[in-house]
């Protein structure tokens, strides 16, 4: 069985197939700490691709909130409870430092997907392929595909003076906890499990942008890739008997729409475009031959995963390298975070809430364009403000604001979009406002 | 509704562990929702809403935060607000658009 290195694990890998990697890679970076959970990204990418027959429960985009829900039910629980079980204990990582950029995270000893069902099911030493399974998933029942959010956040019915049309509703045990969003699409893998569980091949990864898609002729609907994918983000659609998944709406991507891209450059896909919240950002990364990503650290997705290390891949552990990052919630426990974005989590929740310079500019160019922003560059200006941030651990330091502009540019190398950090405002509460 | 009937809603019945349906609820030992209240308000105030806005979204029960409006009172969600922006003050960004995209909502 092949061996492929995965830099979010910082190791080699086994794998069903060969290390072939795409020219560029579509990644993304979505900041949970600013996400409000409006749904129009899920209604965006609904109302574009999943609005026909038998397409109902289809939610390519979805928003659930943690740490009490999921779609589908308890998709992540059941499988890092299946992981524990093949491997009881051993699901750790390696924390000794080291300086290799390659192994930012440290090093993962447990076992990927790949590899716990290559122990479970070959203990006779046969080959990967020559298993029944390829990977450790499970087939989701069709009621945990029912009523995504339901009562997620609103166990009980509004107050009708302010919400006349809610009903009476159901009364439940509200949640009393923190909690947060956690934005999901389908994470276009470098090492998808779909891919590889697929028994006709009817899956692959493009090589010009590095997405993942199933080709509508050869699957014949055998599900093995749902039960693959361990963010469950493949889907069976019966009325064609063919599975489903995001597509990166590669359609924008390619900038090829005559209408939206008349001038040739890539848009974003419809949930980053949607997002009002202004928290998803999206490019495309230059891979090289060996899977790595080129130094480019004008690319905004490369400088807040590779130098800033801000953000981060939603469960390395289950060994796909996904390329959806997140900037974790900095209010959330963290060995909750550490089991759900890998050991880089102290890390990325100090630089975020105390940004550098350079950071924080970026940080503001978040859905500030619909074209995608393939490389940014920073004018800085003269010191406008300070503020006394508290870190994880109540440490305290000063954040200091820059009149700085940060612009984006478009595939073309064109100037798409400025934004310029003003001085900040303080308003004096009512009860003070004559007290000068 | 009669007696009876309140006796046998669902709010009202033991759980049963093997029901695949049942919410299962487990222990969460550690955090704090009113950490989680500062962070959100400095979120928002990075992204340069004032203090009426900030305080509306806390007015929204379809949001999950209004459950620490309906605890604690509008009271005191609007002092906290102050106290932070009195600390943070609230971003101002001034955005140029060039090459929008025409047409319709791309």
């Amino acid at each position: 069985m092949p061996k492929v290195y995965n830099w979010q694990l910082g190791r080699d890998m086994l794998y069903p197939y060969e290390e072939s990697h795409p020219q560029r890679q579509f990644a993304f970076v979505f900041n949970i700490n600013r996400c409000i959970a409006c749904q129009t990204c899920t209604m965006a990418c609904k109302s574009t691709w999943t609005f026909s027959r038998g397409q109902e429960y289809m939610w390519w985009n979805n928003v659930e909130t943690k740490p009490y829900g999921g779609y589908p039910h308890f998709w992540d629980a059941k499988l890092l409870a299946m992981l524990e079980r093949a491997n009881p204990g051993g699901q750790a990582w390696n924390l000794a430092p080291r300086e290799d950029a390659q192994v930012p995270y440290g090093v993962f000893e447990g076992k990927t997907i790949f590899e716990a069902i290559s122990e479970e099911q070959n203990p006779e030493g046969e080959t990967f392929r020559e298993t029944s399974g390829r990977v450790l998933g499970y087939l989701p029942a069709d009621e945990e595909w029912t009523a995504p959010n339901i009562y997620e956040d609103t166990a009980r019915r509004p107050d009708r003076s302010r919400w006349p049309w809610g009903g009476e509703g159901v009364s439940l045990p509200q949640h009393k906890t923190w909690f947060f969003y956690l934005q999901r699409i389908c994470n276009h893998c470098t090492y998808p499990g779909c891919l590889a569980a697929c028994p006709r091949q009817a899956i692959y990864k493009r090589p010009e942008d590095g997405v993942v898609l199933i080709d509508q002729e050869r699957c014949r609907g055998y599900r093995k890739c749902v039960e693959a994918c361990p963010y469950k983000k493949s889907m069976y659609r019966g009325t064609t008997r063919t599975s489903e998944k995001c597509i990166a709406c590669y359609p924008r991507l390619e900038g090829k729409d005559p209408f939206l891209t008349p001038d040739g450059v890539p848009i974003e896909t419809r949930c980053m475009t949607a997002c009002v919240g202004k928290i998803r950002m999206q490019s495309l990364v230059k891979i090289g031959k060996d899977g790595s990503w080129e130094h480019d650290p004008d690319n905004p997705i490369y400088y807040m995963v590779k130098e800033e290390k801000v953000a981060l891949p939603l469960y390395p552990q289950f060994g796909t390298e996904p390329n959806a990052y997140y900037i974790p919630p900095r209010w959330v426990p963290t060995d909750y975070l550490v089991q759900m974005f890998g050991p880089g989590v102290p890390h990325a929740i100090e630089a975020y809430v105390c940004p550098s310079r350079r950071l924080l500019a970026l940080l503001q160019l978040f859905r500030a364009t619909q074209k995608i922003i393939f490389r940014f560059s920073v004018v800085e200006g003269r010191k406008v403000g300070e503020s006394e941030v508290t870190l994880p651990g109540g440490r305290k330091k000063t954040l200091e604001i820059f009149n700085d502009t940060a612009i984006g540019y478009d595939a073309n190398n064109r100037e798409i979009v400025r934004l310029t950090v003003e001085e900040p405002i303080f308003e004096r509460s009512k009860q003070y406002s004559n007290s000068i | 509704m009669n007696n009876e009937l309140n006796n046998r809603h669902g709010r009202d019945k033991e759980p049963e562990f093997d029901d695949p349906m049942e919410l299962v609820m487990v222990p969460l030992p550690a955090g704090d929702p009113e950490l989680m209240a500062t962070c959100l308000i400095e979120e928002y105030a990075r992204l340069g809403k004032g203090e009426d806005e900030i305080l509306e979204l806390f007015r929204q029960p379809i949001y999950h935060i209004h459950f620490l409006y309906r605890e604690k009172g509008e009271t005191w969600v609007r002092s906290r607000i102050e106290e932070v922006l009195a600390r943070t003050g609230r971003m101002r960004i001034s955005v140029t658009v060039l090459h929008q995209i025409g047409g319709l909502d791309a």
